[in-house]
């Protein structure tokens, strides 16, 4: 995905995907999230692939 | 003379190099366990030595093993001296409440729930003790990870000498085939009072992916079973007739029959050796959870705090952190 795809996430945005190492998986709740944290532990960052208004957008978060 | 002399303190050297190797007590031998703080004991009548860890030779290196077409019973009793009792007890060593646990891997790493183990988190006064099956001993232990909205805590007990289990959730694990509706488990655990110390109980999967509310959380994906589990059996496990630990019984309806829950294993599973290989350190280092730094808000959250929730699929973005908020303005301008 290019950097223009690139977007804010913000309050009301929808997570439903989340891609670590280009592998992609589906978040349905809020514990698939933690799961997929405690997967990602060693990774400095993650991308996440949002959904809001039926456009799909980009973003880096680093785990802190 | 000077012969007779010499071969007498050759006889007293001998002496002293035997004595030392054929093990009297030393007075180091407090100070060599690994980090790990002393032992000692819930009833008074205890001498603290007895609760000492054994020695290395007996120590666990492969999770007990469960023959192909074992029965209920095999399993329960191949499993009994992995269950342990959690106490949470004051500065005055009274005991304030406990629950169950199981080992999980070599070394005394016990899986339980972290409302056991929470009150130690919240008053530093209070401690975290261990009783092994059929011991009158306990051993002090120490939370090593939590998580509240998970309701599992990994502690470690001093004493690393206790057998373990295999961590096998088939609930997500897409490698074993998943858990089936009134397929039978077995839960072990100490209900209500110590006496009855890792007391067996038989039933069946009678939900799955069931929610439920309690002390301010939402606890997802629990598997609702039919074993019946009391007060004190939390933390314990819950076992499938493979001898696979699926569960930590940790909840139960006071007003229906035969309705009880257990949250699944798998962050546990996903997280063990990462905080063990932390733990086991030169620096011994504590696991820090990862995060996003994102308030999140799910369907069944979203019901339990009537939050507006637009969709039913996907997790609500609630609020982000101003940290996140800069790294996500830095990431977009670069």
């Amino acid at each position: 995905m290019g950097s223009n795809s690139y977007s804010i996430l913000q309050s009301g945005d929808i997570i439903k995907k989340i891609s670590i190492n280009d592998i992609t998986y589906k978040v349905n709740c809020r514990n698939d999230l933690i799961y997929i944290l405690l997967m990602v532990q060693n990774n400095k960052s993650i991308t996440v692939t949002v959904q809001t208004n039926n456009k799909l957008s980009s973003v880096e978060i680093t785990l802190n | 003379m000077k012969k007779k002399y010499i071969i007498f303190l050759f006889i007293c050297v001998i002496s002293v190099v035997l004595t030392g190797c054929l093990g009297f007590p030393s007075t180091s031998k407090d100070t060599t366990t690994n980090n790990q703080t002393a032992t000692s004991s819930i009833t008074s009548n205890i001498n603290p030595q007895v609760a000492m860890p054994k020695s290395s030779n007996s120590i666990y290196k492969e999770p007990v093993k469960i023959e192909e077409g074992a029965t209920a019973s095999d399993i329960a009793n191949a499993y009994l001296d992995c269950v342990v009792t959690v106490f949470v007890v004051n500065s005055y060593d009274i005991e304030l409440s406990f629950g169950s646990g199981v080992c999980v891997y070599s070394g005394g790493y016990i899986l339980t729930n972290n409302h056991v183990v929470s009150d130690v988190l919240s008053n530093s006064s209070y401690e975290l003790r261990v009783c092994l099956n059929g011991e009158s001993t306990s051993y002090y232990a120490e939370v090593l990870w939590t998580d509240a909205s998970l309701d599992i805590a990994i502690i470690q007990c001093q004493n690393g000498n206790i057998p373990f289990v295999k961590i096998q959730d088939r609930l997500i694990d897409e490698t074993v085939p998943s858990l089936q509706l009134l397929e039978p488990v077995i839960a072990i655990g100490t209900p209500l009072d110590y006496s009855l110390q890792n007391s067996c109980t038989y039933g069946y999967v009678s939900g799955l992916n069931r929610y439920s509310t309690a002390d301010n959380n939402v606890y997802e994906h629990l598997i609702q079973h039919t074993a019946s589990i009391s007060k004190g059996n939390s933390g314990g496990p819950l076992f499938d007739m493979q001898g696979n630990l699926v569960g930590l019984n940790t909840l139960g309806s006071v007003e229906g029959n035969d309705i009880y829950f257990a949250v699944p294993v798998y962050s546990a599973q996903l997280i063990l050796q990462e905080v063990i290989k932390l733990n086991e350190q030169s620096t011994r280092q504590a696991y820090k959870m990862p995060q996003l730094g994102i308030t999140l808000c799910d369907e069944i959250m979203c019901m339990f705090y009537n939050e507006n929730y637009i969709d039913s699929q996907g997790v609500y973005v609630m609020s982000l952190q101003w940290v996140v908020i800069l790294i996500l303005y830095y990431k977009v301008a670069t």
